[in-house]
């Protein structure tokens, strides 16, 4: 024995009305995984390098570094870092830290040297034949730009690479 | 009033309309409609111009230049491998006394020719020797310098490396 209150009973008939979700459901259902197959966590980018077009002589046999500017080189070897091609060589060698190569180290020796020359943005690493290319990477990033308090300072852009026989020739 | 409870119970149950239950999704739609925005986002923001294999590990940089549509080269640790097509095997030219790659070269050779022949036809294009080098974090540069002199020798002297962005 149900008793309505003449009130109530007017509502009864439209009771709590619901919109049916399910069709929504079977494609939330089938969109998220395919999405979840579909989406990329790994961000790719690229690094720019200068080589001197072989329609350019000139460039090639300075190693397409203008002559106004100076050349900063960087040689990459097993034992660490050797920072060369500018007047004042009395920058010492940045040697391996514990097994791994200082980047953080050199960043901050290049920084200091993108102080006195503000001009400049070329930078040639000259790498020796057994260093792997994930050790080139960093190094490239630790000569194009030093984290200062968070921020990004452009230090040198233009990375050229070189093979290190001619490291000899620079620094000695 | 337990009697009665009861009854109305037995009532329920007794009518066949009452009796379907209903779980409420409500609360599922809305953790599936964040997730399905949050996904539709990072679909479509960038369309997928490099494509990494499975067995190539690239190196992590700080670059956040975004990545061009040139041709493709990808080095893995043991072969080369030029717009999907296997060119040289690692191990025939890692100690090779010269630093051009024959087989590489006449393969470039093709594409750059392909490319200034689209050029001399539609003014639109030019041929600007664009590359991308996807390498393997682990090669010697010994390694990449060969290619890289190919590279410059057949005029893609636009190269630019492959990285993933560590932030």
């Amino acid at each position: 024995m149900r008793h309505h209150k003449p009130s109530s009973r007017r509502h009864k008939g439209i009771d709590s009305p619901e919109i049916n979700i399910t069709p929504v459901m079977n494609l939330m259902i089938v969109l998220v995984p395919f999405l979840l197959l579909a989406a990329v966590f790994t961000k790719t980018a690229i690094l720019n390098l200068y080589l001197p077009s072989i329609e350019d002589p000139s460039a090639a046999s300075s190693g397409a570094v203008p002559e106004e500017e100076i050349a900063i080189t960087v040689a990459i070897t097993k034992n660490g870092f050797k920072i060369g091609g500018i007047t004042d060589s009395t920058i010492p060698d940045i040697l391996m830290a514990g097994g791994k190569f200082d980047y953080a180290k050199l960043s901050l020796q290049l920084k200091d040297i993108k102080e006195k020359y503000k001009t400049s943005d070329s930078i040639v690493l000259l790498v020796e034949p057994d260093v792997d290319y994930d050790s080139i990477v960093h190094t490239m990033d630790a000569s194009r730009e030093a984290k200062d308090n968070g921020k990004r300072i452009s230090l040198f852009p233009n990375v050229s690479l070189a093979d290190s026989i001619i490291v000899t020739e620079i620094t000695e | 009033m337990a009697y009665s409870s009861l009854r109305r119970w037995r009532h329920h149950r007794s009518n066949p309309q009452e009796a379907t239950a209903t779980v409420s999704l409500t609360s599922m739609m809305d953790a599936f409609t964040i997730l399905l925005a949050f996904l539709l986002n990072s679909f479509s923001s960038e369309g997928q111009i490099i494509t990494v294999p499975k067995n190539l590990q690239l190196p992590v940089s700080s670059s956040q230049q975004k990545p061009r549509m040139t041709l493709n080269l990808i080095v893995s640790t043991d072969s080369i491998v030029v717009e999907g097509k296997p060119v040289e095997l690692i191990d025939n030219i890692i100690n090779s006394d010269t630093l051009l790659i024959p087989a590489l070269e006449s393969e470039l050779l093709i594409h750059s020719q392909r490319s200034k022949n689209i050029a001399d036809i539609n003014k639109a294009f030019e041929f600007k020797g664009d590359i991308t080098i996807q390498a393997d974090r682990t090669i010697p540069f010994k390694l990449l310098k060969k290619i890289m002199y190919t590279c410059g020798q057949t005029e893609f002297s636009n190269i630019s490396l492959a990285v993933i962005t560590n932030e």
